[in-house]
């Protein structure tokens, strides 16, 4: 297990080499001076501009520029905001908790609706419990979370006045971005675990265990399960920078001030060094995430670990 | 035989079985008409090609069915009727009395628990042994049926056996609450040619030294034919003949069995009674 996390994580390095090379050029291809925009509103005349230019290293050739980014990147160093002067690894240490709480809010309600409904749905295939749970996921995922999102602010916020519709006053602002986020991704679990279920029901091993005298409830929780779960986990993984790109839309729709929002609004100041910084940050909480889920498939399934071991 | 059910009854009694899946018509049960009996400690011989009605039977029996599938018929097991007991009452049973061995051993056991928790299982369910009680008992039964260092083998998972080491595992849990019938549901069919002689031979013998009956499928008569007492043969959902092994293969009424037989000594080579028994 060990040596297989550390493989996994050796493989990630060139991935985030090529993350970063191209965060890098995207931000200096697109049109747009930060000097130019820093100074908005003040008279940038020539001479301030390239003061500017000069304090910030931006006179330095692109190269040199890439390489000391690197080179501070290695220290841990995501160096200095634009706009706020201070550490890009405060800023993003500040908003991380409003993104984590939003992240984790979805996956609870996508876990709590989706894993009940999918069980529902592949026990009895072709049951009225069934169609339910197959319309309730074709219109999880037929419906975008973004107006998912206002259908709840409108129906909750603003005609029930039951939950509040912006701002992070506590558990209750989660609840409905974590909805909007996590009914999307409900869905999809639905459908992966009743076809995963449906599949796992259909084998000699399934008739094997009843014909050993358990209940179906012991059948589903100690035999269907563990293999309808490994296969459900792959995909989730995959489903992984899905949902980060969606806390950040969503973030922004609520108006939480967790990272995605931050790094739009820095977007539009250019930002740079923040830009890079968040970026950066989740491209390296994606592939975390993503060796997690593959660890915990080989914790559910013993064939996974023995081919890590060959 | 030796043992002898209370009474000295019949241990399985299964009359004018019919079994139809739903979204069939009704002409095409799967299985139409079947009766056999088997006497405890007795071996049936099942055989039938493909898509006869013999595992639809078997399954039938211990009410393993598909979903919807509709049972009509009598199954006595031990003076019992089982077409229509409900499912609390069946369960007992299963695993405890009746025991299966399924055809398909490289699929019979489940990928993701160990060998010891799967043998465990029913140890623990039927005969309220403690997990200890129970480790015990499974090393015993991997080592009566030719497991090598069964106690290492408890933490194994399926992948690390061989097909006629599963099967082998298979077995040994179908017999571990000591049934009075083992059904066992073409066991060799799946495993090397060289393996099919031993896991029969385990079955045989198995079955002999515990008293067990056995219901054994195949579409093979001269696997019956080495093991049977009695054989039925199976075609289309009904049994087209019954009879001793000796009745059967030395004058078989049907052409059906004809065929079969000749299929059999053709293969073999060898005059009539290939493989009977003296
Ligand atoms: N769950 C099911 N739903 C509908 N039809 C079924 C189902 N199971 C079996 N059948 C049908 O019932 C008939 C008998 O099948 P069964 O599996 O009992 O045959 P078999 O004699 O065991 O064949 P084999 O030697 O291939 O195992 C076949 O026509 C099969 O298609
Ligand atoms: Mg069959």
């Amino acid at each position: 297990m060990l040596t297989f996390l550390g493989k996994r994580a050796l493989a990630a390095v060139p991935v985030l080499l090529g993350v970063v090379l191209l965060v890098f050029l995207i931000l200096r291809l697109i049109p747009g001076d930060p000097a130019q925009i820093l100074l908005f509103g003040t008279k940038a005349t020539p001479e301030r501009v390239a003061e500017l230019h000069q304090q910030l290293g931006l006179d330095r050739p692109v190269v040199v520029q890439f390489l000391s980014f690197l080179g501070d990147l290695l220290h841990g160093d995501l160096g200095y905001s634009y706009s706020s002067h201070g550490p890009v690894i405060d800023e993003i240490a500040e908003r991380l908790p409003y993104t984590v709480n939003l992240a984790v809010g979805a996956l609870l309600v996508a876990l709590l609706v989706g894993v009940p409904t999918g069980i529902l749905g592949g026990l009895k295939p072709g049951s009225v419990v069934d169609k339910a749970a197959t319309a309730f996921s074709v219109l999880g995922l037929a419906v975008p979370y973004f107006w998912l999102a206002q259908l709840l602010i409108l129906l909750f916020a603003v005609h029930l006045g039951v939950l509040p519709a912006l701002g992070v006053g506590g558990t209750a602002a989660l609840v409905l971005p974590s909805l909007s986020l996590g009914l999307g991704f409900a869905a999809i679990i639905t459908r992966m675990l009743r076809a995963a279920l449906i599949d796992v029901y259909s084998s000699p091993y399934i008739l094997v265990a009843r014909a050993k005298g358990l209940s179906s409830g012991r059948v589903l929780v100690s035999h269907a399960m563990r293999n309808a779960a490994s296969s459900v986990t792959t995909i989730l993984g995959l489903q992984i920078g899905n949902l980060l790109a969606g806390a950040v839309a969503t973030e922004v729709i609520f108006g939480r001030p967790g990272l995605g929002n931050y790094l739009v609004q820095q977007i539009g100041l250019k930002d740079v060094p923040t830009i890079q910084g968040i970026v950066l940050f989740i491209a390296v909480a994606y592939i975390v995430i993503n060796i997690l889920v593959d660890a915990a498939h080989g914790v559910l399934d013993p064939r996974v670990r023995k081919a890590w071991a060959s | 035989m030796s043992a002898v059910a209370p009474g000295g009854e019949e241990l399985l009694a299964v009359r004018d079985l019919r079994v139809v899946f739903p979204g069939t018509r009704p002409e095409d049960a799967a299985v139409t008409g079947v009766s056999f009996a088997m006497n405890p400690g007795q071996t049936l011989g099942l055989v039938g090609e493909s898509g006869s009605g013999k595992s639809t039977a078997c399954l039938a029996i211990m009410g393993l069915l598909a979903r919807g599938a509709t049972v009509t018929g009598s199954i006595t097991f031990r003076g019992t009727e089982l077409v229509g007991l409900p499912e609390r009452r069946l369960r007992p049973l299963r695993g405890k009395d009746i025991g299966l061995v399924y055809q398909d051993p490289m699929a019979a056991l489940n990928p993701v628990k160990t060998i010891g928790a799967q043998l465990r299982e029913p140890l623990r369910l039927h005969l309220g042994m403690s997990r200890k009680q129970a480790d015990e008992r499974a090393v015993e039964l991997l080592d009566r049926v030719g497991i090598d260092a069964p106690r290492d083998k408890l933490r194994s998972f399926p992948h690390e056996f061989s097909g006629g080491m599963r099967q082998r595992v298979v077995i040994a849990m179908a017999v571990s609450c000591n049934p009075t019938l083992l059904i066992a549901d073409e066991p060799t069919t799946a495993l090397d040619v060289s393996v099919q002689a031993q896991v029969l031979e385990l079955l045989s013998d198995l079955t002999t030294d515990l008293g067990i009956g056995l219901l054994i499928v195949s579409h093979d008569l001269s696997v019956v034919a080495g093991l049977a007492d009695d054989v039925a043969v199976m075609r289309h959902g009904s049994v087209v003949e019954y009879g001793s092994v000796h009745q059967v293969f030395q004058r078989p009424a049907h052409p059906y069995t004809r065929d079969l037989l000749a299929v059999v000594r053709e293969l073999e080579g060898d005059p009539v009674d290939a493989g009977g028994r003296p």
